[in-house]
């Protein structure tokens, strides 16, 4: 019984209009009028009002430049540069050993005997405070890269 | 200086921080990026506030503009989703830009005396044959004739499908030509 009932019907002349557009779109004439074209650019565009550029500016201006200041240093080189500092501090304390019986080449062995001279030379505060800005850059680098990975991974 | 080349050169500047280096681009493009959202919205102070708004999202984005595409493409991308994600927003009727299938306008067959018409009358007769139009077919032929894009930049900017530009380009076409007939021939 419900196959008796028909299905709609388009406009008569549907299956016109489609094989018009098909054969319209294969010899690309949706691009080509250039009376129509002519006509059409005759027309000048919508004109916003005097005030638009002004009005859009000020919005602009509001929120302010877009460069950002990005410092020449990345975090990246700060965090190799203060790993080296705390590597060579430790190594140079840790390795002070009596010469004939040290493991390390003695290459190696004289710049950290000149290192260790030098660090000797300097004054203790001065040596404890570029340990401790160094550990401090440290850990500010692994903890701050802690919390940029917990929010992305928590967006 | 070629147009992109002049436009890359006011993109560099912006991205280095100089602001009214932009009031630049909004001078020269705001015409058509008022134009696209007045065809999608249809009313003028609409269009205004979110032509404004789509130069705002522009800047707050240029750094993410890479220049695959003309910057006028992507500007009126930007524009096209703002403008319909209005429209979407703020609908009191039950109409959608998409019911331009509908046909729901009158086309006024009579043809004028075109000695009697003026270039102002003209100018008038095109910008209402054009009005008449749906919504979607309206902004094609705008994009398409006036801006003078190709369907790739238009499939770009409105994301419809090539063919279906195409199709309704031609349609336009159709309907402009006989409510236009009159001027064409003339």
């Amino acid at each position: 019984m419900m196959q008796l009932v028909q299905p709609d019907r388009p406009a008569p002349d549907f299956a016109q209009l489609v094989m018009n557009e098909i054969f319209a779109d294969a010899r690309g004439q949706a691009a080509t009028s250039p009376e129509l074209k002519r006509l059409i650019q005759k027309a000048p565009i919508e004109t916003p009002s005097a005030a638009f550029t002004y009005n859009a500016m000020k919005k602009i201006k509001l929120v302010g430049s877009t460069a950002r200041n990005e410092p020449i240093i990345s975090r990246k080189a700060w965090f190799i540069a203060a790993s080296m500092v705390i590597l060579s501090v430790l190594l140079v304390i840790l390795t002070k050993a009596p010469e004939n019986t040290s493991p390390i080449p003695p290459v190696l062995n004289n710049v950290l005997y000149h290192l260790y001279k030098f660090i000797e030379e300097v004054p203790s505060v001065c040596v404890l405070t570029l340990v401790c800005a160094s550990t401090l850059l440290l850990v500010d680098y692994l903890l701050s890269e802690r919390f940029v990975r917990a929010r992305r991974a928590s967006q | 200086m070629r147009p992109i080349e002049e436009d890359q050169d006011w993109l560099e500047r912006i991205k280095m921080g100089d602001v009214a280096a932009y009031a630049f681009l909004v001078d020269k493009y705001k015409f058509m990026v008022y134009t696209i959202a007045l065809k999608i919205l249809r009313i003028r102070e609409d269009a205004e506030d979110v032509a404004q708004e789509c130069f705002l999202k522009a800047y707050q984005q240029i750094r993410q503009f890479q220049g695959k595409s003309k910057f006028s493409t992507w500007l009126y991308t930007i524009t096209y989703r703002t403008a319909v994600s209005h429209l979407k927003e703020n609908r009191i009727e039950t109409s959608t830009i998409t019911d331009e299938i509908k046909e729901n306008y009158t086309t006024n067959y009579a043809t004028p005396q075109h000695e009697e018409l003026q270039s102002k009358q003209k100018v008038k007769h095109i910008k209402d044959a054009i009005e008449k139009l749906p919504p979607v077919e309206a902004l094609l032929v705008t994009l398409f004739y006036t801006n003078d894009g190709t369907v790739k930049e238009i499939h770009e900017i409105t994301g419809l499908s090539v063919t279906n530009i195409k199709i309704k380009l031609f349609r336009a076409r159709r309907r402009l030509e006989r409510t236009l007939s009159f001027l064409i021939e003339s």
